[in-house]
């Protein structure tokens, strides 16, 4: 942190005898501005480096397909992604069910590159040579099953949450395509919903899980933020219209409630701003449905929004991660 | 700004710059504590996550209770007269909360603020005129000269961000519908970067202007990047912004040396930003001209396709994955991890792993309170573990 008052306090502290000049010369050398970290611009750099790659790759599918065929295509691209993850599989510690320190600063960076690279061949080797026909969307779901597979042997936080997106896509995709067929009772905006509440309350029981069985328990907040985020949506998804609608609201108030009330006692800060920001929405959408006057629905949100910054206020030392001093 | 308000934000910057080297294992907890207790915070804060809650419910708040009138207020003067009563209230809220009650990022003294301002803005642009038939750009003026006037009192006063990007976008905003907007922004960027360049150290400055002044002078450097682009020369895209101005009229023959200099800057001035960035040693420069050099190589690719996209994007990620690579190692490589006072690691983080920043908590096992902390070895050659003086060892 370049700072002059960081800088005057550092020759304060030598002063009073608190700093030792090995640590003084260093401390007043970053706050002067005299030692400066590229970590961050190195960092940018690769990380568009990744995106620049993967994105021109898939141009070039879609460019140069004609001129240098499909099964060239495919392969070059499947021996840049198996290059990518010999040299992860290389570096890698051994596994272990614990959290992992990375054994190479571009390593996640290259375990990212190659897996991408290899979803992306196998997409283009569905869409080009079709080998699971109808059931195409059940592509999505090895896509995950390979991300989450390495994602657990290489320790990757980035890629668990790929394989998460990915399975909740496939859900997306094969309640609109597939199930159609299978259960005829639901419409397509009902099957998307109830799979994505399906998902939601499936990633919440793998955190849990991942959690209890020491197995790469520092994946779960990703699980469960995941999941959660899942279960609101497809509660949230009906609260505006239909017949169901004020039972939606009820129950959006009811989760958000009871998620902000457990997340406060568990000390969880990110699920407890999602259960309050999912009950206020139930809330304000029940009372702009109950109130006729407008004047009054205004005064009424005003008045719980004042309500619950004092709240706030009132309860953020719960969360000893959010105070910052 | 207040004067107790500067002293708990210098004090802030000490405790925060403690906090990360007690992070990074250069300190002891016992020292920590003695430098806090040297810089105390005087203030009530909120962490970032509540903050924001705080500043979306207060804004919420804010804006349902102005809505309680304006559904009253049939008249555009009466809603102009009721913003304004707002604004006021607003203000003093966010005084109040400043001032006695020692609120300090906690996100509520922020809503009121920016809402204050907002009223104020809105307010000062309705009275008298009405945007959605007025069709002269006598609104627009009037919209950029009270935010830019707005602002500047708010950012003067109470120090927020938002405040000075407001300041820097309505100012380049009106400079935009003067009829020489290209000119203008060209001068007053070259002025403001090297001065907000200085202010962002200037010792005398309350923190919360010298990181204003950043955000300023970054506003500066992206308009004198706008203001000299081909692109943005060919489509007159700083001219358009003016909506009093006529259709151009200007002879492209007398303008062609013009281009050829735009043509020129666009490609120079980022390698410049970059060149001035690493001698001064200053971050954003190095960043700015790092984003801009890449926006001038698709200005290059848009006017001359050398090469497929898919090509040209494969070969800019391997460029920029050989760079990375290279910046690193070369930076390592130099004496004790660090080459003309840039290093490739983090500087207060748990991951350091310089041999410059191993030596310094080597050494700094040898002041008077990390002595006695610890009795593990100074250091583990196998797998890098430091330890020993308190330090914390995690690396």
């Amino acid at each position: 942190m370049i700072s002059p008052d960081v800088a005057a306090a550092v020759t304060r502290l030598e002063r009073e005898g608190i700093l030792a000049p090995e640590q003084v010369r260093l401390f007043g050398r970053v706050a002067r501005g005299e030692l400066v970290s590229l970590k961050i611009a190195i960092q940018v750099l690769l990380y568009l480096g990744v995106v620049a790659l993967t994105t021109g790759v898939g141009l070039l599918f879609r460019d140069e397909i004609a001129n240098l065929g499909p099964v060239t295509i495919a392969l070059s691209v499947g021996l840049v992604a198996a290059l990518c993850l010999a040299w992860v599989t290389r570096r890698s510690p051994a596994f272990s069910t614990a959290e992992v320190a990375s054994p190479h600063f571009a390593f996640d960076y290259v375990l990212a590159l190659g897996a991408l690279l290899a979803a992306a061949d196998l997409a283009f080797i569905e869409a080009r040579f079709s080998p699971l026909g109808a059931q195409w969307a059940f592509h999505l779901l090895v896509v995950s099953a390979g991300y989450a597979a390495l994602a657990f042997r290489f320790d990757s936080r980035t890629l668990f949450a790929l394989a998460l997106t990915t399975f909740a896509a496939w859900r997306g995709v094969a309640a609109t395509s597939v199930e159609r067929v299978a259960f005829g009772f639901f419409n397509d905006t009902d099957a998307v919903r109830v799979n994505a509440l399906a998902c939601g309350i499936a990633f919440v029981v793998l955190g849990r899980m991942l959690d209890r069985r020491s197995l790469k328990a520092h994946f779960e907040p990703t699980a469960t933020h995941f999941g959660w985020l899942l279960i609101l949506q497809a509660i949230a998804w009906g609260i505006d219209s239909g017949p169901s609608a004020a039972l939606h609201r009820l129950v959006l108030m009811a989760v958000g409630g009871g998620l902000a009330w457990f997340s406060w006692r568990g000390g969880r800060f990110a699920l407890f701003v999602f259960g309050v920001l999912a009950g206020y929405l139930g809330l304000v959408v029940g009372v702009a449905d109950a109130v006729e006057d407008a004047t009054a629905i205004l005064f009424l949100v005003g008045v719980s929004a004042i309500f619950l910054v004092f709240g706030l206020a009132a309860i953020h030392r719960r969360f000893p991660r959010e105070a910052e001093e | 700004m207040r004067v107790e308000v500067v002293a708990a934000e210098r004090a802030k910057d000490v405790r925060d710059a403690a906090r990360a080297w007690h992070r990074a294992g250069f300190i002891v907890e016992e020292v920590l504590s003695r430098i806090v207790s040297l810089y105390p915070d005087d203030r009530r804060r909120l962490g970032p996550g509540f903050r924001a809650l705080a500043f979306i419910f207060a804004g919420v708040a804010a804006l349902a209770m102005v809505g309680v009138g304006l559904i009253k207020a049939t008249h555009r003067d009466a809603v102009s007269g009721l913003l304004v009563f707002w604004a006021v209230v607003m203000a003093l809220l966010t005084e109040l909360q400043r001032g006695p009650w020692k609120r300090h990022d906690a996100g509520a003294e922020s809503a009121t603020a920016t809402m204050a301002a907002l009223f104020a803005v809105v307010a000062s642009v309705i009275a008298g005129i009405d945007p959605f038939i007025d069709s002269s750009n006598e609104w627009l003026i009037r919209l950029f000269t009270s935010a830019c006037a707005i602002c500047v009192v708010a950012a003067w006063r109470w120090g927020d961000r938002l405040f000075f990007l407001g300041t820097a976008l309505s100012g380049f905003g009106l400079l935009a519908q003067t009829g020489h907007g290209r000119l203008l922004w060209l001068l007053a960027s070259l002025i403001l970067i090297p001065t907000c360049l200085r202010a962002a150290r200037h010792a005398r400055l309350a923190p919360s202007h010298r990181n204003g002044a950043m955000i300023l002078g970054a506003v500066a450097v992206v308009a004198l990047y706008g203001s000299i682009h081909i692109w943005s020369w060919d489509q007159r895209a700083i001219e358009s912004m003016d909506s009093a101005a006529p259709p151009s009229t200007s002879d492209a023959a007398a303008l062609r040396p013009f281009r050829s200099l735009s043509i020129l800057a666009t490609a120079l001035l980022p390698p410049g930003l970059l060149l001035i960035g690493w001698r001064r040693r200053e971050p954003s420069l190095l960043y700015a001209g790092l984003l801009l050099i890449g926006v001038s190589i698709a200005t290059i690719r848009l006017y001359h396709a050398i090469m497929p996209l898919s090509f040209a994007l494969i070969r800019i990620g391997a460029c920029c994955l050989a760079l990375a690579l290279w910046v690193r190692r070369w930076l390592r490589s130099g004496e004790r991890g660090e080459r003309a006072g840039y290093t490739a690691d983090p500087l207060f983080d748990r991951a350091n792993r310089t041999d410059a920043i191993q030596s310094v908590v080597a050494m700094a096992s040898f002041t008077p309170a990390a002595q006695a902390a610890s009795t593990r070895p100074a250091f583990e050659g196998s797998g890098g573990n430091f330890g020993g003086g308190g330090a914390t060892g995690n690396y």
